[in-house]
């Protein structure tokens, strides 16, 4: 053996030890490195959520406050915002459940219980008001929401102005009052936009949690079952997804429409009817119908009506671009929960606003869609933050198109 | 051990969809409950009381009901004149009577109806008896209905024309999908023989 096959014998000999060294120490390393990366992407994330969540604040008492001087507003505390469903939360939380009802027959069982308990610390342990707490609950979940956005798709979010660009679609949201007025919609913002990142990350457990909070905030969130199905069955594979039955998997999917079946209990034993959340909106008007023919009637009315039909189009156009994009749970809840605020005519007509632009999945589309061009972003930031003002001075109006 | 735990929260959580779903199956709710929120019949749910005679009549426009009725179905909300039949709310408009009337009745009743019902006749039913009525025109008129030897009528139904248009697919402009029909204003149940209507 020559010196220098000694050598090379010896070298080789250190690399494959070396090799085998860092094959063994690399799985650890990778973790610490993922884990130090998710570090810092969340805490960059809650550091630009409480900046926009500042300025969305800044931003909507500006508007009442200006309202006041020209448009007759009545602001002059935080709870002045608490109208229209907001009475009606905060109502759940005091007197409660019951079977009162008015005169039409209106009655509180229509509204989920998750965000109104979420008031209940502020009500009942800081003494505020039932109106103040149920609009500072909302504010407060407003952060949560614009946070739980960023980490939804935190992966594609690269520089800070790309963080700034994305938690502003939540905080200029054009229907932005809605998280000022004491209303579930951050809530139930917040927890689909956690299901979606517990699910993304295969912490099924996790987002069937999140997925149960949101259907104990609003009916819709059910829905998310159908996503968890969908991400569930690609991670597995097509094939041989029922031979690797994850048990935390199964519960989280057993998790997602908790919700909604624990206030159906509940409503059994209270009303003696377990639907009283969806029969109770008859009082509203409101009963079960075709969501194309809601569709027609909104697009033939003109005005606001119209608008709203618009929305749902939008709506869907964009669902139907998600699935192009393969963002399929995305797609999937979209198109659904939009399908479901049709299936009610009314609901349809006066309530498409809130579902089409308090949808985790309709925001990421449109960051999508802006990420395009910065001149978009402008004209979209001028138009999303001029109605958001608009709609802030309307709330004050008297008018129910914004309701 | 685990995988036991995670079993037993499985079958715990199917469990409370099961009950779910038997409670969604099986309500416990009154007559009144089911028609005004589950069939959607009616559009008064307990409603409240006023006094007045059956001869003094039935207001439609006035909040609540009489004492003497006990139920309303087919009417639509209340507005400023009357309340709308509804088709959307069942091909019947009536009302059910916490007493029985016998014998000789007039039913009175001051009504309007859509325009495309001008002429066209409606049947009303009282304790098994039939009479028509013909929509004359389609502002507000008073008719009159004899109906002879009632036995215990509990039940009055005006039997709507089947499938009325809806508002907003004869009137563009307008944002009701309702089916209506007539709009009754008053209605009275007198004992006895119908004098003329007064012009």
């Amino acid at each position: 053996m020559t010196s220098r096959q000694g050598s090379a014998r010896m070298v080789n000999s250190l690399t494959s030890a070396e090799q085998l060294r860092m094959e063994r120490s690399a799985p650890l390393e990778r973790s610490a490195s993922t884990s130090s990366a998710t570090w810092r992407v969340g805490t960059k994330a809650f550091a630009i959520a409480a900046l926009l969540w500042l300025a969305s604040n800044v931003f909507v008492t500006g508007i009442a406050t200006v309202t006041t001087w020209e448009g007759g507003a009545s602001y002059k505390r935080m709870a002045d915002l608490c109208r229209w469903d907001c009475g009606w939360y905060a109502s759940v939380l005091q007197p409660g459940y019951s079977k009162a009802h008015l005169d039409t027959g209106a009655a509180n069982w229509v509204f989920c219980p998750l965000f109104p308990l979420t008031a209940y610390p502020l009500h009942t342990w800081f003494k505020l008001s039932l109106y103040g707490s149920m609009v500072l609950a909302g504010k407060l979940e407003l952060l949560l929401a614009i946070y739980g956005f960023l980490l939804m798709f935190g992966a594609e979010l690269e520089t800070t102005t790309d963080f700034l660009k994305a938690g502003a679609l939540v905080a200029f949201n054009p229907y932005v009052i809605y998280a000022h007025a004491g209303y579930a919609e951050p809530l139930y913002f917040a927890a689909i936009a956690f299901a979606f990142y517990f699910v993304n990350r295969r912490q099924w457990v996790f987002a069937g949690m999140a997925g149960g909070m949101a259907s104990a905030t609003r009916v819709v969130g059910v829905v998310f079952a159908a996503s968890y199905l969908v991400s569930w069955l690609r991670s597995a594979g097509r094939r041989s997804w029922w031979r690797k039955l994850e048990l935390n998997a199964i519960m989280g999917l057993l998790l997602c429409p908790l919700g909604t079946a624990l206030f159906m209990l509940y409503l059994y034993h209270v009303i003696g009817d377990a639907l009283a959340l969806q029969h109770g909106h008859v009082a509203w008007g409101r009963v079960p119908g075709n969501p194309l023919g809601t569709l027609w009637v909104c697009l033939i009315q003109g005005r606001w009506s119209r608008l709203w039909g618009m929305m749902m189009i939008a709506g869907w156009l964009l669902s139907a671009w998600l699935f192009k994009l393969r963002k399929f749970e995305l797609g999937v809840y979209l198109a659904s929960a939009l399908l479901l605020a049709t299936l009610s005519p009314m609901g349809g007509y006066w309530g498409v606003a809130r579902y089409v632009w308090w949808q985790p999945p309709f925001l990421y589309a449109i960051y999508r869609l802006l990420r395009r061009s910065d001149a978009a972003w402008v004209v979209y930031l001028v138009f999303a933050s001029g109605m958001a003002a608009f709609m802030v001075m309307e709330w004050f109006s008297g008018h129910n198109f914004v309701v | 051990m685990r995988i036991f735990i995670k079993w037993i929260v499985i079958v715990a959580l199917l469990a409370v969809y099961v009950v779910a779903l038997a409670a969604v199956l099986h309500p416990h709710v009154s007559p009144e409950y089911r028609a005004f929120y589950i069939s959607r019949i009616s559009t008064d749910y307990d409603p409240s009381r006023y006094d007045a005679t059956p001869e003094q009549g039935m207001t439609f426009n006035h909040p609540g009901v009489p004492t003497w009725v006990l139920a309303t179905q087919g009417f639509s909300v209340r507005d400023d004149w009357g309340r709308w039949t509804d088709e959307g709310l069942g091909s019947n408009a009536g009302l059910t009577f916490n007493q029985s009337f016998d014998g000789e009745l007039c039913l009175d009743v001051t009504a309007r109806a859509v325009p495309w019902m001008v002429g066209q006749m409606v049947p009303v039913t009282m304790g098994g008896q039939e009479q028509l009525l013909q929509v004359s025109n389609g502002g507000p008129t008073e008719y009159r209905l004899q109906f002879a030897h009632l036995a215990g009528a509990t039940e009055l139904d005006f039997m709507m024309p089947k499938h009325l248009p809806a508002i907003i697919e004869r009137v563009p402009d307008s944002a009701d999908a309702r089916r209506l029909g007539m709009n009754i204003s008053t209605l009275k149940l007198i004992p006895g023989q119908c004098s003329a209507p007064r012009k």
